[in-house]
C-alpha cells in the first residue's frame, strides 16, 4: 500500500491530519494545473475548491489510478467550472494577453524581467486555447504527465488524448505566430 | 511523471513549441503559505456540519414526498 493510500485511509477515518499530509503532499502540482489553466490569481481558490471536493469524495477514491491521478481529475473538474462560472475578462486583460506590454512592478534586473515577461505573455497564450485543448497541453507538454495519466484525468480515450494534444499544440503555434515577437523568441 | 515529450513532436514547429514551453515547465509557481491551514479550517468545518446537513436534507425530503403524496391523494378524490 502506497503512502497517498495509507493516508487516505487515516482521513476516512477520522484522522484529519492525514488529510492535511496529503494536502501538503499534493498542493503545489494542484495549484500549478489549477494557476495554468484559470491562470495564478484564482489558482488558490481553485485549488481550496478542489481539496475540499476531495475530501467529501474521498470514499470514492478506489485506488485503481495514483491518489495523484484521482486528485487532478477533481482538479480540472474545479478549474473548468470555475471558469464557466465566471463572468467574462475584462477587457484590459484581453489585451494584456494578445500582446500589449506588462508593466514591471520594483526593479529587477533586465533579463529576469524580460524572462517573467515572457512567461507571463505565453502563459496568456496558453489560456487561449479552448478549455480541452489547455488542459491536454498544460497535462503533458508542462506537467510531464503520461498519455496514460491524462486519459485518466480527464476521463477520454487514450486516442482522444493524442488527438487533442495535436490540435492543442497546433493551435497555439497559431496563436504565437499571430504575433512575430511570441513565434521569434530570443534563443 | 516521465519526460518523454520530445519525442511526440511530430514537426518542427511542435519541436520550437516545446522550446518555448519548457519556459513555463521550469517555472513552477507555488501556493501560499495560507492555503493549506485553509483548506484544513473548511475541512473540520464541513465535517462537523456534515451530519447535521445531512439529516436535515432528509428531513426536507421527508416532508417534500409526503406533501406530494398527499397532493396526489386529494387529486385522485
Amino acid at each position: 500500500m502506497d503512502a497517498d493510500q495509507k493516508l487516505v485511509d487515516a482521513a476516512l477515518a477520522g484522522d484529519l491530519s492525514a488529510f492535511e499530509r496529503l494536502v501538503e503532499r499534493h498542493r503545489d502540482v494542484v495549484f500549478r494545473v489549477a494557476a495554468r489553466i484559470v491562470g495564478r490569481e484564482e489558482a488558490e481558490d481553485v485549488s481550496q475548491d478542489a481539496f475540499l471536493r476531495a475530501f467529501n469524495r474521498l470514499s470514492a477514491f478506489r485506488g485503481d489510478a495514483p491518489f495523484r491521478v484521482w486528485l487532478l481529475t477533481i482538479t480540472r473538474n474545479a478549474a473548468l467550472n470555475h471558469q464557466a462560472r465566471r463572468r467574462a475578462e475584462p477587457v484590459e486583460s484581453v489585451e494584456r494577453l494578445m500582446g500589449a506590454p506588462v508593466g514591471a512592478e520594483g526593479r529587477m534586473p533586465a533579463d529576469q524581467l524580460e524572462g517573467r515577461e515572457r512567461r507571463e505573455r505565453l502563459e496568456g497564450k496558453v489560456r487561449l486555447l479552448s478549455p480541452s485543448h489547455r488542459v491536454v497541453l498544460v497535462l503533458r507538454d508542462i506537467e510531464g504527465l503520461s498519455y496514460e495519466e491524462i486519459a485518466d484525468v480527464t476521463e477520454a480515450p487514450l486516442g482522444s488524448v493524442k488527438g487533442r494534444l495535436h490540435r492543442a499544440r497546433e493551435e497555439l503555434i497559431e496563436i504565437l505566430r499571430r504575433n512575430t515577437y511570441d513565434w521569434e523568441l530570443p534563443a | 511523471m516521465n519526460d518523454d515529450r520530445g519525442r511526440d513532436a511530430a514537426t518542427p514547429a511542435e519541436r520550437r513549441l516545446l522550446g518555448y514551453l519548457d519556459d513555463l515547465r521550469a517555472d513552477r509557481p507555488t501556493p501560499g503559505t495560507g492555503l493549506v491551514p485553509a483548506v484544513v479550517r473548511s475541512a473540520r468545518w464541513q465535517r462537523a456540519v456534515r451530519p447535521y446537513a445531512l439529516s436535515f436534507g432528509r428531513l426536507v425530503g421527508a416532508i417534500g414526498t409526503g406533501i406530494r403524496l398527499l397532493a396526489g391523494r386529494q387529486r385522485s378524490r
